[in-house]
């Protein structure tokens, strides 16, 4: 009995030290399948140079998910060491869950080689929180086999809204019954995406931090309800319970893969992923207006956050250093999480279409953008009511009037909070 | 002697405080200690990632109260008027539903171990996320029922399960097809009743009918209501098939935004998980005020056989 105890014991003081050896760094992040893939090869790619250093991927469908997932390890102490973090790494940094980067920027973390601009957009209250993983774009998405299929016009990249609204209404008399022009893109969980850069291009943009105020007004708001009530009376949107049957929350729920819609909305970054889950081929084309308002915007798609509680921080930054700036992981990455703002990771080339289309629009659609809005506090309650009062007009249960007053009040709410 | 008893007696005493220590370790840090923290949290403001800030009765008074600069929260109070609809809808229908597949699964007949075994599985299966898919594919626009009734009948039938006026009822359907555990409940009972009753009541010329009210309903009220209570608080809180045919969202438009949906979407979603408390509370709440409604109605009604 003795001697088995002894043993048991000599195998547990053997397993304590091979795992004080070998150190684990835990990525939280989401995403689809494609992203999943390059990731895990991103992973490899590191884990083979770097022995000794284990990364393990905690990956999430959608962003809901991803955030709630991550708050609940965060207050339970177990939190990864890797966070994505989109829009909302505001809310995070007030929160003070992150890690400053600062004192690993020149030895660990090489941004003398990111675009300015990128580093900027990561650093809060004059340290840097997040490394950007790439530039992405609001941009719409058509599906070119079948509007080849069904012999209609291809969309020009560049539309007034008038032109917009007459190709759409060109589409629909040729795609058969049940496939509708465009996705109703405000019925999107993710809404306040298409809804800011029509703010935008009305010249009442969401929010502004340096003021804490929103320029939406009441009759804006309906404005915008009712250009898309416009849009589902006319059969150029979907009806609210077919676009409901749609989460729309990555390509596996979207409407415009199940080809049941031509047009819709995605960021340019999801290209190649959403491109990944269909056989027919996708292109890209602008928000209309954009040309004339410059109310597009480049983004940082995501950045790479450190837990403030990681044991690991420097081998966590060291990770992410590779992820952003090694020319191995920019080819197998691409751009699924945005163009790189890297240099040295542009300098490994793409000879990929998807990049090819993407960048195409970037030279586009580049000029037709301006500086991007801050983002509304509690993002997450925001694109969630904003669903929810969209959802009540669409459905008839609230005039565009009330619904304009009500996102007008959720606003001032949030704003408030 | 006696000195000697008593230590006999300590020693019996902790021993078996001993053999205890896992279930009260586990009660007292596992269920009192989180239930009193959570009734805590619901005085306070609390964003999971930052300490919690007292705030007294706020969270119930936006709850049910609110004023201009604390609205009153509209959607809590549809998820809990979607959530009773569910409950007093789905419950009654469900029990009404296992005690008739109860009565044909008491019937003597060769196969029907088997029969009870197979109208058990929706019970396993129903809660997990696999059924709540296969429920989405099922009622969807373009889903297996609308396929067939466009196909055979030739007709247009809405997306059930994304139009609000009817995404709660394919739930309740669901909730419904999940019968099995009252029906076992209420087939052990039905086997407790003596089979003289309906012997000697046949001879008095009581029918079927007859004998399913003077007999077979009185002498199952003890096992109807515990039912009733059980799946009540069961229903109450119901969550994972909401979540997963609606895609976490609740909708469409709220229709099947359930009270711990809301909870959740609250604690996790917006991080407000001091007014997610304080809506664990209430919810707790309705469902003493409520059970102990049925037991009170219940004196009545049930009989438990031994009053004569």
């Amino acid at each position: 009995m003795r001697k088995f105890v002894c043993v048991v014991f000599a195998l547990f003081m053997c397993a304590t030290m091979v795992f004080a050896q070998s150190a684990t760094i835990r990525w939280a992040y989401w995403g689809s399948e494609s992203r999943i893939k390059r990731s895990q090869q991103a992973i490899d790619l590191f884990m083979a140079a770097n022995p000794g250093i284990a990364v393990n991927p905690e990956v999430s469908g959608g962003t809901g998910d991803h955030f709630n997932k991550v708050d609940t390890q965060i207050a339970g102490g177990s939190g990864p060491d890797i966070i994505q973090m989109g829009g909302n790494i505001n809310d995070y940094v007030k929160k003070g869950v992150l890690l400053p980067l600062d004192k690993y920027v020149g030895n660990v973390l090489n941004t003398s080689v990111i675009d300015p601009s990128a580093v900027e957009s990561g650093t809060l209250d004059r340290h840097l929180y997040g490394v950007s993983t790439g530039v992405t774009m609001p941009a719409l998405a058509y599906n070119k086999s079948l509007l080849q299929r069904v012999g209609a016009p291809l969309p020009k990249v560049s539309m007034t809204y008038a032109e917009f609204r007459a190709y759409l209404v060109s589409l629909k008399s040729k795609l058969p019954a049940g496939v509708y022009p465009m996705q109703d893109i405000g019925a999107f969980s993710s809404n306040s995406t298409p809804f800011g850069y029509w703010t935008r291009y009305n010249g009442t943009p969401l929010y502004s931090a340096a003021t804490n105020s929103t320029a939406v007004t009441t009759a804006a708001a309906q404005k915008y309800l009712e250009l898309f009530k416009d849009y589902r009376d006319n059969g150029l949107v979907p009806p609210p319970d077919v676009a409901a049957g749609f989460a729309e929350t990555n390509a596996d729920t979207s409407m415009l893969i199940a080809g049941k819609a031509a047009i819709g909305f995605i960021w340019t970054n999801q290209l190649a992923g959403y491109q990944a889950t269909t056989k027919d081929e996708l292109e890209l084309i602008e928000f209309p207006g954009a040309a004339a308002t410059k109310a597009l915007w480049q983004a940082p798609s995501q950045f790479y956050t450190v837990n403030k509680y990681s044991k690991n921080p420097e081998l966590a930054v060291k990770f992410i250093n590779f992820l952003v700036n090694s020319p191995d992981a920019a080819k197998v990455l691409g751009n699924d999480r945005g163009a790189s703002a890297s240099a040295t990771a542009r300098a490994a080339g793409s000879s990929d279409v998807n990049d090819r289309k993407v960048l195409e629009y970037l030279n586009v659609s580049g000029p037709h953008s301006s500086r991007e809005t801050d983002h509304v506090p509690n993002d997450t309650e925001f694109n969630s009511t904003l669903f929810l009062v969209y959802q009540k007009v669409a459905f008839g249960q609230i005039s565009p009037a009330v619904g304009g007053q009500q996102i007008y009040d959720l606003l001032v709410r949030l704003i408030r909070k | 002697m006696n000195k000697k008893a008593r230590k006999r007696a300590i020693r019996e005493n902790l021993s078996s405080y001993a053999f205890l220590t896992p279930w009260l370790l586990g009660f007292f840090l596992l269920t009192l200690y989180p239930m009193l923290y959570s009734l805590y949290l619901s005085f306070t403001e609390f964003n999971i990632l930052q300490p919690p800030k007292w705030i007294g009765l706020r969270n119930y008074f936006i709850m049910f109260i609110g004023n201009e600069q604390f609205p009153r929260d509209e959607r809590f109070l549809n998820s809990l008027f979607v959530t009773f609809r569910f409950v007093f809808i789905s419950v009654p229908l469900k029990l009404a539903f296992a005690l008739a597949v109860a009565m044909l699964m008491n019937q003597r007949l060769k196969l029907i171990p088997f029969y009870r075994t197979l109208y058990y599985i929706p019970t396993l299966l129903g809660g997990s996320v696999a059924i709540a898919v296969l429920w989405r594919r099922l009622f969807a626009g373009d889903g297996v029922l609308n396929t067939i009734l466009r196909s055979a009948f030739n007709l247009n039938p809405p997306a059930w399960i994304s139009n609000p006026k009817y995404a709660l009822y394919t739930l309740i359907l669901l909730s419904v097809w999940q019968f099995g555990s009252p029906m076992i409940i209420f087939l052990a009972g039905l086997k407790q009743i003596p089979r003289e009753y309906y012997e000697a009541s046949s001879v008095d010329g009581a029918g079927k009918f007859r004998q399913f009210f003077a007999i077979t309903l009185p002498s199952l009220s003890p096992i109807i209501f515990f039912n009733l209570v059980m799946q009540m608080i069961s229903a109450f809180q119901s969550f994972t098939q909401a979540y997963i045919v609606s895609g976490g969202q609740g909708g469409p438009l709220d229709s099947t935004m359930f009270y711990s949906l809301y909870l959740y979407l609250k604690g996790f979603g917006f991080s407000e998980m001091g007014y997610a408390s304080a809506m664990a509370w209430v919810l707790l709440i309705i469902i003493a005020v409520l059970t102990a409604v049925a037991f009170k109605v219940s004196g009545s009604l049930v009989s438990y056989g031994s009053g004569e």
